[in-house]
């Protein structure tokens, strides 16, 4: 219960489908989404496979709480070896893809081998089956989600697909379902594409069983209640996740120009007041907000770009509204590259899900670019003519498309900071770690944040630990590696559960218990008692499960870093003014308490702890 | 005596000064002895909201929003606490 026991495995090299049952062990000890698609990868292929190759398996997979009525049950996560990192890629979205996969009745879809040629996978509940996408291939995610819709005559379907970057190899091509929701990081849909699998077009009309309904509903009632009643819920319903742009800029981490300073002066311009403020033609950027399946949140924001501005003047196909500024995307097109238009960060933003790239890895690679061209390492001679200069506006918004379509400079961006650095001689400035691009935030501002930037199974990832209470009240670095390792644990478990994370901002470990005890159970489990700890440990045995497949692809100690700028140049400016991230003296600690060796291998004890 | 006041965008809804629930700063006129608490109910900013104070950029610990006294010119910043996004 809670699962529907189902998987769904297509081999596109014979273009063979097959359905085989769940294996309820491996669901009792990792749950499901991220947690569980992980062990299906671990036991399914070698790590140190390359991540482009037919070998490489891709998993959709949803967990026991997606398309119930649990509130923002509606995630479904993208597991795969990533080309951006050559690690372990954990990739979530929301949006509705999600939900209907599991109303079909698949738990997880695994896809192996590589198509000799573009196709799409159809799954109308068991009708399941590969149609040939060749008059898709080349066009983007917005075309072929409309289009397959149309074709099939129902728009119901929910679609994820790949644009043209997915298609052709971009380090950090994303996979992007209902528009403009996306399994945004590590590069899944460079993946795909490299599979010859343009799209997933799903439709379920099943329910989901739970253990025990009238409990369900219950619980569902009550933490939906508790999320309603919660501040921090109100403020990401009221401003979006751009609510944090402001704190940010005030605190001193967000890193702008490249992570040279910590502040910028062009916020007003682009913060949540800027978003619902008329402009000078009396446009208003913000439209309205936007729930995923099942969300009682609403973080979502819609948008719409001036007519008037010059990104979308001659081009009325970007006159409509859809996905707008959130946090990341307004700091990774904006700051970091030193934009504070607020219709080119949309436009730009556009491009993203319509080209189907990851924004933070774009900007950030765009960013290296932009130093790279100030040192004179770079010039318009490279460049197609554009001026890579921080803070030019068309320099943004002509490179966010021609990295989509894969033109000019934009086949050099699409490396991704990493390779771009090295190409030209300064590896040092890629704001990454493991080849993957900060999000908004400065670890030498956040201490606790830069040790979760470094130990992050998938790269620099803002979205595995939350240290933020502790960050805030002490900008050292110490006493930040329990909290860092301990929420690390917690949301690998609700990673897992098919619920949205941003559902701590009420929620805490018994909201979850409470759910997953009335839903889950199986036959050799039929009471399915769960516990805190039981759940707690679960996420600790996933997230030591990503890191053994990682240790056997081949990372080391040594990929447990920071860029040299985050540990030798002080902050500038901000509450932190001074600092250096302080890596050295929590990563020790952090191994220590992981049950790990100094080599941040796991050690004997830690592996048979956790029945790894 | 003057000292600045920012406030964050997500809390400007809060404020009934037109200018700075506007532009989301500008400068206030109080008297000696003044302390962050008495900003944040002079932007009517209810007593229990969650917040984070920088004064001059430095964190003000919530124990002392009530004991530390401005200083003329000093900069005062009330923002939303941070959290993933």
């Amino acid at each position: 219960m809670g699962w529907q026991n189902r998987i769904l495995r297509v081999n596109l090299t014979d273009g063979s489908i097959r359905e085989e049952p769940l294996v309820a062990q491996w669901a009792q000890q990792y749950l499901g989404a991220r947690g569980l698609a992980t062990k299906y990868l671990w036991e399914g292929m070698d790590p140190a496979t390359d991540a482009m190759a037919p070998e490489n398996m891709l998993i959709f997979a949803t967990g026991p709480l997606t398309g119930t009525m649990a509130s923002t049950g509606g995630r479904y996560t993208v597991v795969t070896k990533g080309p951006l990192t050559n690690a372990i890629a954990c990739s979530n979205s929301g949006g509705k893809f999600g939900a209907e996969l599991k109303l079909a009745g698949y738990d997880m879809l695994i896809v192996e081998g590589r198509s000799p040629k573009p196709v799409y996978l159809l799954i109308i509940d068991d009708k399941v089956e590969l149609i040939d996408a060749g008059e898709y291939w080349g066009t983007t995610v917005w075309h072929t989600e409309e289009t397959l819709k149309k074709v099939h005559k129902d728009p119901q379907i929910k679609v994820a697909s790949i644009g043209v970057a997915g298609e052709q190899g971009v380090k950090y091509a994303c996979i992007v379902n209902d528009l403009h929701r996306a399994a945004g990081r590590s590069g899944v849909g460079a993946v795909m594409g490299s599979k010859n699998l343009k799209a997933v077009a799903a439709r379920g009309s099943r329910g989901v069983r739970m253990k025990d309904a009238t409990a369900f509903l219950g619980a569902c009632s009550s933490t939906q209640t508790k999320l309603a009643a919660s501040p921090d819920r109100e403020g990401l319903t009221k401003y979006g996740t751009n609510e944090m742009i402001d704190t940010m800029n005030e605190f001193g981490g967000l890193p702008t120009n490249n992570f040279r300073e910590v502040q910028f002066e062009g916020t007003d311009n682009i913060n949540p007041s800027a978003m619902v403020k008329a402009n000078a033609n009396g446009h208003v950027n913000l439209v309205t907000n936007k729930a995923c399946f099942g969300c009682t949140i609403g973080c979502g924001r819609i948008a719409h770009i001036d007519k008037e501005h010059f990104s979308v003047r001659d081009r009325k196909e970007y006159w409509h509204a859809s996905g707008g500024l959130e946090y990341e995307t307004a700091y990774a097109l904006g700051p970091v590259v030193g934009i504070d238009d607020i219709d080119a960060l949309t436009f730009a933003g556009y491009m993203m899900n319509e080209h189907g790239m990851d924004p933070i890895s774009f900007g950030v690679t765009l960013a290296a670019a932009m130093e790279l061209y100030d040192l004179g390492l770079l010039d318009a001679s490279k460049t197609d003519g554009i001026e890579l200069k921080f803070g030019n506006v068309e320099a943004l918004t002509i490179m966010a498309e021609k990295t989509g379509k894969q033109e000019g400079f934009g086949k050099e961006l699409g490396l991704g900071s990493r390779l771009l650095c090295e190409k030209y001689g300064r590896p040092d400035l890629a704001m990454a770690v493991k080849g993957q691009e900060f999000a908004g935030y400065d670890s030498r501002a956040l201490q606790g944040m830069g040790l979760g930037y470094a130990t992050s199974n998938r790269g620099a990832c803002h979205l595995k630990h939350d240290v933020f209470s502790e960050d805030m009240a002490d900008q050292s670095g110490t006493g930040k590696a329990k909290p860092c390792k301990d929420s690390q644990d917690k949301i690998a478990m609700i990673d897992s559960t098919g619920v949205c994370l941003f559902t701590t901002a009420a929620w805490d470990t018994g909201e979850f218990l409470q759910l997953i005890h009335a839903a889950c159970s199986t036959p050799s489990d039929p009471h399915g008692d769960w516990t805190s700890e039981r759940l707690l440990q679960t996420g600790e045995r996933i997230w030591n499960l990503e890191r053994q497949f990682n240790l056997a692809a081949g990372l080391t100690k040594a990929d447990d870093s920071l860029p040299p700028r985050l540990l030798n140049d002080p902050a500038p400016s901000g509450v932190a003014k001074g600092r250096v991230a302080e890596l050295d003296k929590m990563l020790p600690e952090y191994y220590e308490l992981r049950g790990w060796n100094a080599d941040g291998i796991p050690t004997a004890e830690t592996v048979s702890r956790l029945g790894l | 005596m003057k000292v600045n006041v920012r406030v964050a965008s997500a809390l400007r809804e809060f404020v009934s000064d037109e200018n700075i629930a506007d532009s989301g700063r500008g400068e206030l006129v109080v008297e000696p002895g003044t302390t962050p608490a008495d900003i944040i109910r002079l932007m009517n900013i209810p007593e229990n909201h969650r917040l984070m104070v920088i004064l001059d950029g430095s964190m003000v610990p919530r124990p002392e929003l009530a004991q530390v006294q401005l200083q003329e010119g000093q900069t005062i910043s009330l923002n939303p606490p941070i959290q993933a996004g």
